[in-house]
């Protein structure tokens, strides 16, 4: 049915309503204008959105930016958002990783990082080892991981949380590039078939 | 599967790393080229991605980090300061036709100041269209509107902002002159529903399928109408809608 209130004949415009709302309903109101509808996608996906962004440019302030910069281009283009390509949270994802591996590969931002790396381990940290009791979605994902080879993961979260092309990971690993190249391809599919069976995706 | 063109197990095997933003710039645009005519290879990515993402949610801290609440007041300040631009930019084109495509979605997003000046607009555009050919009926019916029977209602948004205009007559002939709502991808359309009846419970009927680009749209609905719809529907409309409303009216 046509979600309209009963009392009212109006749709959700209370802020309980909104936090109630799907993204998809969200992203319809976006369409139609709704700044409210973006502040509450931004406080459902903002603070992760920042913290991949500020892991792969190891910046706070860069990270910042790439958050502002694809909210605003929600805002602008929500449109851009296909529903039947996957859901609002992996687009936001996708456009903050994005967006910060094209800054990070601009030649002064990786000069900035190398700086940084020098007094780092160039390995990813140690945050996914750490055991959390609560069964997290992150904690779903963390045991999807898991699953892999450990040459799998290497590859993946050098990658995805390093910024690195897969050619830069084959140089860092000193693994051949179509070892890389493959490695990623089946550790993702198979990160796939765990996700699917802890339920974290469809 | 599509036969545009053969599945190429070189590129194939990119697609792990397309998915991962992990190819250089060459790369890049080659899978970006064969994704276009590949809808399985199109396909995968969409998943890889889709699991990629869920790889954001691994690090302990990422999960529940809170959106930081002083970046969200520069965004808010961001979009204020386009919609100041605007409304401005919505003042020069005041006199412009209410076709313009780029004219409308620039004013899409408008201030109350805005968008009295953009309800001028429509005024302006509705005294063309009665000037024009489709004289009679909306004559008809702006005449009715200006009688108790008759009347203009505004189909807005949740928060409130005015998204297009219904011209309702007695007889239950309605005209609706879209001001705001963009245009759809072209698997989706705009579809109208009347809730008709009782206002508490009303029974609510399809009063059209709009298309994606909607500019003007005419319906007729048959008993006593309490409120109108829109919704986003996919292309060829729905017989009961599942979605919220992008627009409502209530017709009091």
């Amino acid at each position: 049915m046509v979600g309209v209130n009963e009392t009212t004949g109006r749709p959700a415009t209370t802020e309980a309503e909104r936090r109630s709302a799907s993204d998809h309903d969200l992203a319809l109101w976006l369409g139609a204008g709704d700044e409210a509808a973006l502040a509450e996608l931004y406080r459902r996906h903002g603070g992760p959105c920042f913290s991949l962004a500020r892991r792969v440019l190891s910046d706070r302030v860069l990270a910042e930016e790439v958050v502002q910069e694809i909210f605003l281009r929600l805002w602008r283009q929500p449109e851009r958002f296909d529903p039947t390509r996957g859901s609002m949270r992996s687009f936001l994802f996708a456009q903050a990783h994005g967006r910060a591996v094209d800054l990070l590969r601009a030649e002064t931002a990786r000069r900035a990082r190398e700086e940084r790396d020098a007094f780092r381990s160039p390995t990813v940290d140690d945050d996914l080892e750490r055991a959390v009791a609560d069964l997290t979605e992150g904690e779903a994902v963390r045991r999807a991981l898991a699953t892999l080879s450990a040459a799998e993961r290497q590859v993946i979260e050098l990658a995805y949380f390093g910024g690195h092309t897969y050619r830069e990971v084959a140089v860092l690993l000193e693994q051949p590039e179509g070892t890389v190249k493959s490695r990623i391809r089946s550790g993702l599919l198979r990160l796939r078939a765990a996700l699917i069976d802890e339920g974290v995706t469809e | 599967m599509s036969d545009a063109r053969a599945p190429d197990p070189e590129l194939d095997a990119l697609l792990g790393a397309y998915a991962l933003d992990a190819l250089d710039a060459g790369e890049r645009a080659r899978v970006d080229a064969y994704l276009e005519g590949n809808p399985s290879a199109r396909a995968e990515v969409d998943e890889l991605r889709e699991t990629a993402a869920a790889l954001a949610l691994a690090p302990v801290a990422a999960a529940n980090e809170p959106a930081p609440p002083e970046l969200w007041g520069r965004i808010a300040s961001t979009i204020a300061a386009e919609q100041t631009a605007a409304e401005e930019t919505a003042a020069e084109q005041t006199v412009a036709p209410a076709d313009d495509e780029l004219a409308r979605r620039r004013a899409r997003r408008t201030s109350t100041s805005a968008r009295v000046l953009s309800v001028v607009a429509v005024a302006a555009a509705v005294v063309a269209v009665v000037l024009g050919a489709q004289v009679l009926s909306l004559h008809r019916q702006l005449n009715d509107a200006k009688n108790p029977g008759g009347r203009t209602v505004a189909l807005a948004a949740p928060n409130g902002a005015e998204l297009a205009r219904v011209v309702l007559a007695p007889d239950g002939s309605g005209r609706l002159v879209n001001e705001h709502l963009a245009t759809l991808p072209a698997n989706r359309t705009y579809q109208l529903w009347a809730m008709m009846g009782d206002k508490q419970h009303p029974t609510v009927v399809s009063a059209g399928v709009l298309g994606n680009d909607l500019r003007r749209a005419n319906f007729k609905v048959a008993g006593p109408l309490v409120g109108l719809a829109v919704t986003v529907e996919q292309a060829g409309g729905v017989v009961v809608s599942r979605q919220q409303p992008v627009a409502t009216a209530s017709v009091a």
